[in-house]
């Protein structure tokens, strides 16, 4: 938790993110979203969740400068154009009803299987609200994972000044 | 500061920028203006060393930046690292009578901070081709004219290249090239196995792959293959302007560099016979200010260049400067860059690459060469890629899908593809006026551009889907496909013409030295004095006809001829 708050913390400085304290809530920073003015902390912490579930976040091994929510939601902010927002507005809200009606519980406070069953049921029906709403997050939960310092270097043999091409290079098949 | 000098360069691009450093060199008080901001080296490259997981959005433009920028944004290079060197639609709005994908660069520097870099040469064929094949009008010059020039500027630019031997595309003065793959190593013999006259060479590029004296003097480091250019190098590995040709005219003392200088027109003496000077507005004042000097060279970009021609009037040029003809502004061609395939290669599984080049291959025109061979006039040349294909499966979620990333691999197969550069002929229903009603934030009239594709273009396409098909199959690739990518004319970034050269003043706006017919001390040496265009990438011949032009109004001014 100390961590989380820290790199909430180190998001507002880095990313110029606006944080704001609500009205009358507790101490706990939000981050306002110019296109998602209305988006509580309880549905960012929400997003937070299944980004975790969809592609389980390792900040030990893959850090990264900003947290996955917050750079899933800076992405569906400021990348997805007004007809997609609506689109992830409205699986936003029925996720959040599904949630409601079916487990009569928040998605926070289910077990793992129950979170992994729910995300199973819709993540492969594309069409589906739900599913193009869980589809966003996978989609730039994996951008934010593929381009962390880690795997670029790692994984994907990225350098930022190679200096050298060698043409053929002989490999085990 | 004074007003007169003894020379006015408009535009601080690839061509001004030679003709500056021509100028500045031999002694001459030069006035370099620059419709938009200085960008200096080193100092004003913003994103040169941020790596890829800095950037907010990981290169992607914003869905407000290519809404408001439907333009700009089509260019491949338009994206959040190197976005702030191009004009936003907003900021210097244009009327497109046919679709047209106008892309500029307003700094110093222009666009040779984010070109592509490839830097081959015209051969005699190109020059010879309108007389032979009967359109546009002759070229005034022939390749030998332009040889040493070529040269000239290759020394001081750096080209890393190969000496392949081809009449079709005459080598230079070359460093060392980079490795080849050794998919293109394969693919280039398989074409030479199969057509006589068919060659897959190393595309020749503007990057430093050796040290030499000259490029110690400019400051300039080696590349070390950083694949992002477009962003202004810290260490001057590839060729751009702010790195070697503004600081090296500066450090004459002969050189004024005024930027955010909107040149409104060139102003002409009716008594004295000829270009006075030219009329300014500072683009953040709007403020009015005349310069003055004895030769004008008008290098702000093709389609610049004409705008400013065509609001130059005067009594004696009432529709233009230098505009007897009338056919300023008429004949603009550009380059087909529309058709594309694609294929993969399993020729060799047990092979990969190490490290990064900042070019690939290129395929020089084979069509029309020696010969009218087709239905269509002149031909194509072609880019030729391969890399290694990376498979990445993202299936499922959780655990599954971690596992999944955690295991991407290159699968032994590589990917191979091809563009196709095609020649386009110029026409003079292919043209750029103004209008006649609607002005700029400057008062400058905005330009009508009128170009498009013709069915020579369509002939070439098909060709293209043809030829490359058959090289491909026989070369043993599978999986390909072909793709007409529907980019609109000027997405090549290559547009040409409107103030061609030639030999009679009747057909031609200007002559062999890019000097003016009716208006002998203004000369034009950007993409707008191209009689053709060829299908090389053209800013290398921009060079080398800029630096041979300065040079020749240097020795007419001098005798005191201009």
């Amino acid at each position: 938790m100390i961590r989380r708050r820290k790199a909430l913390k180190n998001i507002g400085l880095i990313t110029g993110g606006i944080l704001t304290l609500p009205y009358n809530c507790s101490f706990e920073p939000q981050i306002s979203y110019s296109n998602f003015p209305l988006l509580k902390k309880k549905e960012q912490d929400l997003i937070a969740d299944i980004c975790d579930i969809i592609l389980p976040t390792d900040f030990n091994n893959f850090p990264t400068l900003e947290t996955r929510e917050h750079f899933v939601l800076t992405m569906i902010n400021d990348c997805l154009d007004n007809e997609k927002r609506i689109e992830f507005s409205v699986g936003l809200n029925s996720f959040q009803n599904e949630i409601f009606e079916v487990k009569k519980n928040n998605f926070h406070d289910l077990s793992l299987d129950e979170k992994n069953n729910i995300v199973a049921k819709f993540i492969d029906n594309e069409k589906s609200e739900i599913g193009i709403f869980l589809n966003y997050l996978k989609h730039y939960s994996l951008i934010h994972f593929e381009t962390s310092e880690n795997y670029m270097i790692n994984y994907l043999n990225y350098e930022f000044m190679p200096g050298r091409y060698h043409g053929g290079v002989k490999v085990k098949v | 500061m004074t007003n007169t000098f003894d020379t006015i360069v408009v535009g601080a691009g690839m061509a001004g920028g030679w003709a500056a450093k021509e100028f500045t060199e031999q002694g001459f008080k030069t006035l370099l203006l620059e419709r938009g901001p200085n960008v200096k080296h080193l100092e004003d490259y913003p994103t040169t060393n941020m790596l890829p997981w800095e950037f907010k959005h990981r290169g992607q433009l914003t869905a407000k930046e290519i809404k408001e920028n439907p333009i700009a944004s089509s260019c491949y290079a338009f994206r959040e690292d190197a976005k702030h060197f191009f004009v936003k639609d907003k900021e210097h709005p244009y009327i497109q009578k046919k679709p047209f994908d106008w892309i500029r660069g307003y700094q110093v520097g222009g666009k040779s901070i984010m070109w592509a870099r490839q830097v081959q040469r015209w051969s005699p064929f190109d020059f010879e081709g309108p007389a032979r094949d009967g359109f546009a009008v002759d070229w005034p010059i022939r390749y030998n004219d332009l040889a040493d020039w070529y040269t000239y500027v290759e020394k001081f630019v750096g080209v890393s290249g190969n000496k392949d031997g081809l009449d079709s595309l005459p080598d230079g003065d070359f460093l060392k090239p980079w490795d080849s793959n050794v998919v293109e190593e394969y693919f280039s013999k398989q074409v030479k196995k199969y057509y006589k006259d068919r060659h897959v060479i190393y595309g020749r590029c503007a990057h430093l792959t050796e040290s030499r004296p000259i490029f110690v003097e400019q400051g300039r480091g080696l590349c070390v293959s950083r694949q992002i250019c477009q962003r202004g190098c810290p260490l001057g590995g590839y060729f751009n302007v702010n790195s070697t040709l503004i600081p090296w005219a500066l450090k004459t003392g002969n050189l004024t560099l005024k930027s955010n200088s909107v040149v409104h027109s060139i102003l002409y003496d009716e008594d004295q016979k000829k270009a006075i000077g030219v009329r300014v507005i500072d683009s953040e004042s709007k403020t009015s200010q005349d310069y003055f000097a004895k030769v004008v060279f008008v290098s702000a970009s093709t389609l610049n260049t004409n705008l400013i021609l065509l609001n130059s009037k005067s009594d004696r040029f009432p529709e233009g400067l230098g505009n007897d003809n009338g056919l300023l502004g008429k004949f603009i061609a550009f380059h087909n860059y529309r058709a594309t395939i694609n294929a993969q290669f399993e020729g060799f599984p047990n092979y990969t690459t190490d490290g990064a080049k900042p070019t690939s291959h290129y395929v020089p025109r084979f069509r029309n060469i020696y010969r009218q061979e087709t239905d269509f006039l002149r031909g194509y040349a072609a880019g030729f890629g391969a890399q290694p294909q990376r498979k990445t499966v993202r299936k499922g979620f959780g655990a599954e899908l971690t596992n999944q990333l955690l295991n991407s691999k290159e699968t032994g197969v590589w990917n191979v593809n091809s563009h196709m550069m095609g020649e386009t002929i110029p026409k003079s229903t292919n043209l750029v006026s103004l209008d006649p009603e609607k002005k700029d934030e400057w008062g400058i009239p905005l330009l009508n551009i009128d170009v498009d594709y013709d069915d020579n273009d369509e002939k070439m396409i098909q060709d293209f889907y043809e030829q490359f098909t058959e090289m491909y199959e026989k070369a043993g690739f599978v999986n390909i496909s072909t793709n007409d990518n529907g980019r609109k004319p000027g997405n090549d970034i290559h547009e040409m013409g409107g103030v061609r050269m030639g030999k009679d003043p009747q057909t031609s706006l200007l002559n062999k030295w890019n000097q003016m017919h009716g208006c002998k001390n203004v000369f034009v040496t950007d993409g707008a004095c191209m009689t053709s265009t060829s299908t090389q990438n053209p800013s290398l011949t921009f060079m080398a006809l800029s630096a041979r032009a300065a040079n020749y109004a240097i020795q007419q001014m001098k005798k005191g001829l201009i």
